[in-house]
Order: structure tokens, then C-alpha cells, then sequence
């Protein structure tokens, strides 16, 4: 149901768009989008196949369960709106506690060794770091 | 005569009083030949009269006050202030048996090396047990041995354990000082686990005595919340202390994973890595970093995880917290950019903080405009292609219709390299990805429209209770925190007894004609008509910003013709010039949102109003939007909501000296609540309570310390 409403929500978004663009007399733009769509669709065509193909129906299962793709290879995570909005759709769970501040930690580990880490780590990411 | 064994019996309580009497009752009637018994009671913040039934009844009780709700701090100063051979820790929702601590004793005589030992721990009604020792039973979970079992001989022997419980535990003085202090980190709950551990770690044996017994209110002073909470969230601490290598597999077997409590999860790994480098060597850390780096996507997502190591990096105090501040009209000099520039203004030092705009514009403009030195600040231009494409210079996000994806997610990708994100200009479709957000609204110029993002934000902060009543109607959202706009435009020279026969108005000609220039005008005209005596040598000033191509200016330079009285108008004047007529200025006049019924509209602060009473002119404002909150009425001005109540007002300031100069005096005083140094204090609570939920440990309530829930 939920994978329907979406689907209904998107043609819907797509629809209307094209409408803006149309009223705004925006043709070239129009035509643009319309062929990235095109582009779109059949990209996430060939990738349903090639899930099913490659192994054998299980994919299939996984993809419909895991909506957009979870665990795919082929399908990368974009860090697109309905990505993005999953964060902090979930109420917070019932903390007992409160918060304080700590006096700064006496680290064991050398702190230029976990410094260089953690940039490191910060670097690998596709969400890249500032400047 | 052998010498007595001296004990300290410690235990530690929290509006505990209804077990206490019953607890010392038994504890007084053991056996305690041989025995020289001392007993600690420490309190967590009581509020049911524990200390003080205590102190009353027995007076054999050394009565310690803890400052935090913490039970591991507590057994610290309890042991902190014993000297004794033996220190026995035992909860007092409970009774003991006679032979209670005589069956410590009986077991510590087997060997040197037992540094502690359990009692026998039955359920209150004596049927069946509670704890004989503690064991692991799941992946670092822990319960007790014989819980909930009928006693059987099984239990009737002494035994070693591995880990024993804090609820009836005997420690021999030398463990306790070769092991040192509890971890107060864990506050309560697996305390007693770590510190089992640190004694085997430590070389000391861990046993269990059938004779020492004592029967357990079980869950009595605590709530099972409270324990499933603590026991998962100190599960991590642990592992990160003990078994580092394995906190990684230790996420998917944790109870805040199964049952999807992210946010506990995110935060005790948070707090559990910190530990870690406090115990553990360099290339320990590296290779639990790398593990993490690997699995946690899998666990929190890619944004998540992408925020754990940057928020790490701070926790761990290895650079300083970044604050990005995103306004996507920063190339105007309006109000909404002073009042986020006298936040930079003020921060810059303590943090890096960088500003997001749209469009080119340099940060030494805002020196120009406001007078503010942002040299501190970076800056960082982010073009958004949706609105280049439509060759708009402006973000406008009325103009996202039907979009599938949000235009202003290039920015909400920005947001993730500040620990601290504040969308400084009401662009509501903006989703903040930083640890902590906050939203400054103005007024909620907008609908609840697609991509609608405020209600993602951890802090809702608004100008004035005008713009908070609107954002409850509009956006059914309750603000966290009112920060008044800060108002400087005192002035040394400023007197109320030097003043001139001026009624100043400060506004810009907006070309809507929203601010009411030409209505007040015509006011001042109709009131030298009809009453040319009290108006005599009076003068109107209006001053304000306009544009090229003003058509208003029009309207106001006709009606200024039409009036044939004394009245001056000045666009775009130097702010000397203005200061100048504040100065002199006995009457401040602020017409905007009179007759209007939008309620964008009318004037949602009004940050004239309170420069002109800084300097002792007397507001005479409508009585409507932000000015209601500014001027009380009658008080330190008068508010108006039709033109003949702002000429009926008027006569009467004008009429009486005495009246004019002491609403004047009153107008100053009120103005302080505005200015500066309140905005600057206000804006400090704030960021220090986001940099307690970036920062912050878990302290449990304690109402001597006032700590919030």
C-alpha cells in the first residue's frame, strides 16, 4: 500500500511540474526533464531485471521489502530528499536522563594518532568534508 | 581477646524512606560479636524526608549527602569516608538475616586473595531467590544466578564467581584500594559488572556465601525503565572498557538495536567510543574506528554515521564546535541579517563558524552595514541550480511547486559539516543534517507547504510572542526559545528633560505603503487643525529607507503638500542623522499593521520602537504585532488602534511636560529588556543547552541541583 501511495505521489509530483513549467511557458525545460524521466525510468527498469537475473527471484524479495533498494549494489544511495527525510522521522525514544557537561577526557591513545584517524575516516565519506 | 573486625556498612538511597526503617531494624539485630560495625547511608537528593528521618532515629547512622543522582559517585563517598577493613555495599530496600555479615567473614577466611563476596540474595518473601552471582546469559547482557529459582542445595555451598552483584557485596579494604574508584560514568546499573571485572583484572577472586542473607524488595527503588535503559547504555561502556574489539558485534545483540531505539544507540556508542580512548591504546582505537566505519551504515545510515565521527571529533576535544549559519538573503542589510550578525558577532571567538549564502556578497559589507567585524567567520557561496535555471537571484521556496526532489537539499548537504546548523532566515524547506539545528523564525511568512522542514529542527526560536502565537497557529509548533532582537542605539546625550517639540517617525517607505506614512500625515495635519494651540511649534520627522523608483514617495510627498503644516520627510538618511533625532525627539510615532488584517502585515517586533525609547522619546504605537510585547500602555507609552486614540494620546504627552518626561523615564527602563547585553545572555543559555545535547552526559534528576529530566 505504502509502495503504491508513493508511486501515486510521484506521478502526481511529476505531473505537476510539467504543468508549472508548461504555464511558465518553460518548453525547453519541459522537454529536458521529460527525457531525464525517460532516462530514469529505464535505468530503474534495466536494475529490477538485473536484480531478478541475478539471483534468481531472491533479489526481487529484497528489493520490493526494502523499498528504494537497501543493500543493492547497483543502486547507490543518493543523498536525495526522501533519503535525507528518513532522519529524525523517528520520535525519540523515552530517555530517563537528562544531560551535563563532563570534564574534558584524559585520552590514553595518543590524540594526534585518533585525530589523524577520524579525519581520516571523515575523508572516506561521499559526503565530503568542508574546504 | 582477638581484635575486632571493623566493617562499614554502606548503602546508598533515593526516597528510599519506606524501606529504611525495616532495613536498619535488621541491620542493628545481626550478629555482631567480634564486629565493629559502622554504617554510611548515602543520599542521592531525597525529597521524601530521608535525611532527615535518619538523622532523627538513628543516630548510629553517618548520613552522607551526594550532590548528583548518582549511585556509583555514591559508593565513592561512602568508601571515600570509611577506614575500615571491610566495606560491605548493600541496597535497603531489603532486610538482612542475623548471620548476615558473620557469613562474609566466614568466606573471606578461605583466602588472601578473595578481594569480595555475595550474599545469598531471596526475594522479600523468602521463597525463592534473587541473586546468587551474576553471569553472563546473552551477548554482554548480564543476570543474576538462581534468579527466580526455589532454593536447593545447589546454593548452599560458597562459590567462586566471576562477577558478583552490587545489591549485598562484601569488599576487603586492600581490593577496593588496589582496584580504585566505581566508574561514575555508568551512574547505576552493570557498575557492579565493571567493577567484578577491574577486581579480576586486578587479580582478585570473586565468591559467593550461603550464610550471608538478605531478602530484596525486587525493583523496589528503581523502575524497570530506568533499568533497561541503564543496563544497555552501560552495556557499551563496558564492552568498550573490557572486550573494545568486540563493540562493534556488540550493536545488532544490543536492545536499543532490536528495538529500534536509534537515537539511544547513536549516543552510548558516542559515549562508549569516548571511553574507550581513555582505557585503551592507539592502535586499539584505530582498529575499533575502522570496524565502525565499516558496519555502521549498515546500523545508522551513511548521514548518521557521517555525523558520529564528526560529533566524536568534538566530544573528544579535538577541534573546536562548528557552527554554520545559512541565509540565503544575506546580500540584503536587513533586519533578519543584523540580528544573525550580532550572533556571529558574539560567538566567533568560541566557535568556527561559518556562513552558507546563495548569492556573492562579502562579509566585510556587514561591517559596512551593521557595524560588526566578522573577520572571524568564514563564508562559503552555494549556488542553488534550481533557482539559477530560472535566472532567480533569490531562493524564493514559494516557487517549489511540484518538485520531486527538494531544491534546498544541496544545502542540507552543506549542514553536515557543522555540529551546530542555524537557518537564519525562515527558508523552511531546508533539512538540517547537523547534531543540533536551530531555526530563528521571524514571523512564518509561509504555509506548511511540501518539504516542509521546521518541525525537524532540535530549536524553534522566535523574535517576540507575536511571531511565537502565529508560528502555534500556522504551524501548530510550540517555539523552545524567545530571543528579542537586540536594540542598540543608546545614546550618552540623550536626556528627558532635554528635548525638543518633535514627534519622530522611523520607518522604511515601503512601497505597499504597509508602514502608514502618508495616515500619519494626515493625523498630524488633523490634529494642527483642530487643535492649533497644543500643536503650536510641534513638528512631525519622518525618516526611513526607500529605493530607487519609490512610487510611495509620491504619495508621501503629496500628502506632506496637502497637510501645509510642519512636517519634514527624509529618505535614506545617515544614521548620525537619525541618531541626531532620536535625540532630540520628545514623541516616537509606529503606525504599521493599522487596519490591516493579514498578519504578516503588522510590525512583528519593531526594533524603532525601542531604539527611540533607548533614548527617551515616548512610543505612541499601534496596538498590535510585536509592539504590544515593547510598549506597556499607559505605562512607558501608549498603544493606539485607531487615529484618533494616536491624536488623543499624542495631545496628552504633549499637553503635560511632567507626564511626557516620566513615561519617558519608564520607556528607557522598559527599552533594557532589548538591548544588547539581554540578546548576547539569552543567545549564551542557548547555545549552551545545544552544546549540552552535543556534548552532554546522562545525569539522572536530582532536585538539589536542579537538573531537568
Amino acid at each position: 500500500m505504502l509502495r503504491k501511495n508513493r508511486r501515486v505521489r510521484y506521478i502526481a509530483d511529476r505531473a505537476s511540474t510539467a504543468y508549472w513549467l508548461l504555464k511558465q511557458g518553460d518548453f525547453r525545460e519541459f522537454m529536458v526533464r521529460l527525457s531525464a524521466e525517460a532516462g530514469l525510468q529505464f535505468e530503474h527498469a534495466r536494475n529490477r531485471i538485473i536484480a531478478i537475473a541475478d539471483s534468481g527471484g531472491q533479489s526481487q524479495l529484497r528489493y520490493d521489502s526494502n523499498g528504494a533498494g537497501r543493500g543493492l549494489p547497483f543502486n547507490a544511495k543518493e543523498l536525495d530528499s526522501e533519503y535525507i527525510d528518513r532522519r529524525k522521522l523517528q520520535p525519540p525514544s523515552y530517555r530517563p536522563t537528562g544531560f551535563k557537561r563532563i570534564a574534558p577526557v584524559n585520552m590514553q591513545a595518543d590524540p594526534e594518532v585518533v585525530k589523524g584517524e577520524l579525519r581520516a575516516i571523515l575523508s572516506s565519506f561521499s559526503v565530503r568534508e568542508r574546504g | 581477646m582477638p581484635s575486632m573486625i571493623k566493617i562499614t556498612a554502606i548503602t546508598v538511597t533515593f526516597n528510599g524512606l519506606p524501606y529504611l526503617e525495616g532495613f536498619f531494624s535488621s541491620l542493628m539485630a545481626t550478629d555482631q560479636q567480634g564486629i565493629d560495625l559502622e554504617v554510611i547511608l548515602v543520599d542521592n537528593g531525597s525529597t521524601d524526608g530521608t535525611v532527615e528521618w535518619v538523622t532523627e532515629n538513628c543516630p548510629q547512622v553517618r548520613v552522607i549527602e551526594n550532590d548528583e543522582n548518582n549511585y556509583a559517585r555514591a559508593l565513592n563517598l561512602g568508601i571515600a569516608s570509611s577506614t575500615s577493613d571491610y566495606v560491605v555495599i548493600t541496597n535497603n530496600d531489603a532486610t538482612v538475616h542475623p548471620d548476615w555479615l558473620q557469613g562474609f567473614l566466614t568466606v573471606f577466611e578461605r583466602d588472601d586473595n578473595i578481594g569480595a563476596v555475595q550474599s545469598k540474595i531471596f526475594f522479600a518473601d523468602g521463597e525463592k531467590i534473587n541473586s546468587v552471582g551474576v553471569q553472563e546469559v546473552e551477548h554482554f547482557y548480564f543476570a543474576d544466578i538462581g534468579f527466580d529459582e526455589e532454593d536447593s542445595s545447589r546454593f548452599s555451598k560458597p562459590k567462586k564467581r566471576e562477577y558478583v552483584t552490587g545489591g549485598s557485596v562484601m569488599f576487603r579494604r586492600a581490593c577496593l584500594e588496589d582496584v580504585g574508584p566505581w566508574d561514575e560514568e555508568f551512574i547505576m546499573f552493570m557498575e557492579d559488572v565493571d567493577y567484578s571485572a577491574r577486581c579480576s583484572e586486578h587479580g582478585w577472586k570473586l565468591w559467593y556465601s550461603p550464610t550471608s542473607i538478605l531478602y530484596h524488595q525486587y525493583h523496589g527503588s528503581t523502575s524497570q525503565a530506568l533499568c533497561e535503559y541503564f543496563c544497555t547504555r552501560n552495556r557499551f561502556l563496558f564492552v568498550a572498557k573490557h572486550f573494545p574489539l568486540e563493540l562493534v558485534d556488540s550493536i545488532p545483540t544490543s536492545h536499543f538495536f532490536k528495538k529500534g531505539e536509534l537515537d539511544h544507540l547513536y549516543r552510548s556508542l558516542l559515549h562508549a567510543v569516548q571511553k574507550m580512548t581513555t582505557c585503551q591504546d592507539a592502535d586499539t582505537v584505530k582498529q575499533v574506528l575502522h570496524s565502525l566505519r565499516d558496519r555502521l551504515p549498515e546500523y545508522l545510515g551513511d548521514v548518521a554515521t557521517y555525523m558520529f565521527f564528526s560529533q566524536l571529533e568534538v566530544l573528544l576535544g579535538l577541534r573546536k564546535i562548528r557552527v554554520g549559519i545559512y541565509d540565503h538573503a544575506g546580500h540584503f542589510a536587513g533586519g533578519g541579517q543584523r540580528y544573525v550578525a550580532e550572533m556571529a558577532d558574539h560567538i566567533q571567538d568560541r566557535y568556527d563558524v561559518g556562513y552558507i549564502f546563495n548569492n556573492d556578497v562579502e562579509l566585510s559589507e556587514y561591517k559596512e552595514w551593521f557595524d560588526l567585524n566578522l573577520d572571524k567567520c568564514s563564508m562559503k557561496i552555494i549556488k542553488i541550480p534550481f533557482f539559477e535555471e530560472r535566472n532567480r537571484y533569490t531562493a524564493d521556496e514559494g516557487m517549489v511547486l511540484g518538485e520531486r526532489t527538494n531544491p534546498f537539499d544541496i544545502i542540507s548537504k552543506e549542514t553536515l559539516n557543522y555540529d551546530i546548523f542555524i537557518n537564519a532566515n525562515m527558508l523552511g524547506k531546508v533539512n538540517p543534517l547537523s547534531a543540533v539545528s536551530i531555526f530563528i523564525c521571524h514571523f512564518p511568512d509561509q504555509e506548511k507547504t511540501r518539504f516542509f522542514q521546521v518541525d525537524k529542527y532540535d530549536h524553534l526560536v522566535i523574535n517576540g510572542d507575536y511571531t511565537g502565537e502565529w508560528v502555534k497557529r500556522r504551524w501548530e509548533m510550540e517555539p523552545s526559545t524567545k530571543l528579542y532582537p537586540p536594540v542598540n542605539m543608546y545614546n550618552p546625550l540623550s536626556n528627558p528633560d532635554d528635548k525638543e517639540k518633535i514627534i519622530l517617525s522611523v520607518s522604511r517607505f515601503e512601497i505597499s505603503g504597509s508602514k502608514k506614512q502618508v495616515e500619519m500625515i494626515d493625523t498630524f495635519a488633523e490634529m494642527v487643525r483642530q487643535y492649533p494651540e497644543e500643536t503650536r511649534d510641534w513638528k512631525l520627522m519622518l525618516i526611513g529607507g526607500s529605493t530607487p523608483g519609490n512610487t510611495y514617495m509620491e504619495e508621501v510627498e503629496a500628502a506632506v503638500a496637502r497637510a501645509q503644516c510642519n512636517i519634514e520627510y527624509k529618505a535614506n538618511a545617515a544614521v548620525s542623522e537619525i541618531k541626531d533625532y532620536y535625540r532630540r525627539a520628545s514623541i516616537f510615532w509606529h503606525a504599521c499593521g493599522l487596519d490591516e488584517e493579514r498578519p504578516e502585515r503588522v510590525e512583528h517586533f519593531g526594533m524603532t520602537t525601542v531604539e527611540s525609547m533607548q533614548n527617551c522619546c515616548v512610543p505612541i504605537v499601534i496596538d498590535g504585532g510585536g509592539q504590544r510585547e515593547i510598549v506597556e500602555h499607559g505605562e512607558s507609552g501608549f498603544r493606539f488602534s485607531t487615529l484618533e486614540e494616536l491624536m488623543a494620546f499624542s495631545l496628552t504627552v504633549m499637553g503635560d511636560r511632567n507626564h511626557c518626561r516620566r513615561l519617558a523615564e519608564r520607556a528607557y527602563r522598559r527599552s533594557g529588556l532589548f538591548n544588547r547585553k539581554v540578546f548576547r545572555e539569552n543567545l549564551d543559555r542557548l547555545l549552551a543547552e545545544a552544546e549540552l545535547q552535543l556534548l552532554g552526559h546522562d545525569v539522572l534528576p536530582h532536585p538539589a541541583a536542579g537538573e531537568a529530566a
